[in-house]
């Protein structure tokens, strides 16, 4: 049968493949069927209409299958563990290369030089931006905007903590000065978990509004204080050059593992009662 | 169990939506035949193609606005494959009656005397 088939049918066969199984499911045959059906009614006609409808066809199956898949994604039911997982990676990846191009900077991004501070402030206010958005977008939220703001205002704060810090201990290595900004960051990165909180607070997921949130989003942000911790470890590493080549290897690699189990702890702590509600295990 | 998120009801109904919803509104139609029938409705100036058509089945059905009957191939053609049409629910129907009523008294508004100098409408 399938050698049979033209070479449009094949055509339209192939694009029907790009939707969701479900859909193909759902509505494949009859999809082709109906688009076979178009192209048929005009085989009397010239070749430029027979073009024009194959095209028509062949176009609108390509454009509209990856919104199938969008709807399919935001119809899918949303669980602690897979939200988490997802949202855990957007902001692992976008806190490494944070730290990538911070890093690139060299020591340039380490002086005083007030251009150097607002740029380096500038890019870590847009990744986080961006980890706002693909939270929102990966948790389904109903709105994204109160969550984009809310990480741009916790990255303001917490920076404004930290150069605040900076200012009164100094940035000399020695252990005491290091000890304070790593003992201060943990309220820094709670003000940011608190902002980011609120934020939460205001959107909706799986169509309700998540319990607490501003608590779970402090927790989470306190245990990324770890994070802090191993960052200024690393760092202090590399002054005392020990290994420099494996020390930064490390560095990334925990500081990812870090960002990723804070990231995952903070959206499964969000989604968790939401779902649960949802799908009737709780009140 | 109160619910937060807007119900689909909510959503404005596109042009193509309501063409739909009114080619079913009489009998049940397949898909081919929603498509010549939304055609002939709009006096040829929408041209639904087979991805906005299904996309927007699948969206109707979901909402539960039209509803699938199934039917076998006329015995004539000695197969048994079975036909899916579409038919209107009665969910679709309000919806449908409402869009209408609503349509109907902006053309009422804008059919107004003070306006017909505006638009240059004739009577």
């Amino acid at each position: 049968m399938t050698n049979t088939r033209s070479f449009i049918e094949r055509t339209f066969h192939a694009l029907l493949r790009l939707y969701p199984a479900d859909f193909q499911t759902e509505f494949g045959d009859e999809m082709l069927e109906v688009a076979m059906a178009c192209w048929k009614e005009k085989r009397m006609s010239g070749f430029v209409e027979k073009c024009r409808t194959f095209l028509k066809e062949a176009a609108s199956l390509l454009v509209l299958a990856p919104r199938e898949w969008m709807r399919s994604f935001l119809k899918r039911p949303l669980s602690p563990g897979r939200a988490g997982v997802r949202c855990a990676l957007a902001f692992a990846i976008g806190v490494l290369a944070l730290r990538l191009i911070e890093s690139s900077l060299g020591p340039l991004g380490d002086t005083s030089i007030l251009f150097y501070q607002v740029a380096t402030l500038a890019l870590r206010i847009a990744i986080y931006a961006l980890i706002g958005l693909a939270m929102g977008l990966l948790l389904k939220a109903k709105k994204i905007g109160p969550l984009v703001v809310a990480w741009v205002l916790g990255a303001i704060a917490s920076s404004g903590v930290r150069f605040a810090t900076a200012r009164i201990l100094g940035d000399s290595l020695d252990l005491l000065t290091v000890s304070g900004q790593l003992t201060l960051n943990v309220p820094a990165n709670a003000i940011f978990g608190l902002i980011v909180g609120l934020g939460f607070r205001l959107v909706h997921i799986n169509g309700r509004k998540p319990r607490f949130p501003v608590l779970k989003s402090m927790l989470a942000f306190v245990a990324m204080s770890a994070y802090s911790m191993l960052n200024t470890t690393f760092t202090y590493s590399r002054y005392m050059q020990i290994g420099w080549p494996l020390s930064l290897a490390l560095f990334y690699a925990i500081s990812f593992t870090a960002c990723f189990v804070a990231g995952g702890l903070l959206c499964i702590l969000v989604v968790g009662r939401p779902y649960l509600a949802r799908e009737g295990m709780v009140q | 169990m109160k619910r937060t998120a807007p119900p689909s009801e909510s959503r404005s109904m596109s042009e193509s939506t309501f063409l739909i919803l009114l080619s079913v509104a009489d009998a049940p139609l397949h898909g081919y035949g929603i498509m010549k029938r939304v055609q002939r409705l709009s006096s040829d100036r929408v041209r639904l193609s087979t991805g906005t058509l299904y996309g927007a089945l699948k969206r109707l059905l979901d909402d539960r606005w039209i509803e699938p009957v199934i039917r076998r191939a006329a015995p004539a053609k000695e197969t048994t494959r079975t036909r899916r049409e579409y038919r209107l629910s009665d969910r679709g129907r309000k919806m449908l009656s409402a869009e209408a009523l609503r349509l109907r008294s902006l053309v009422e508004a804008a059919a107004a005397p003070e306006f017909q100098a505006a638009l240059e409408m004739s009577r």
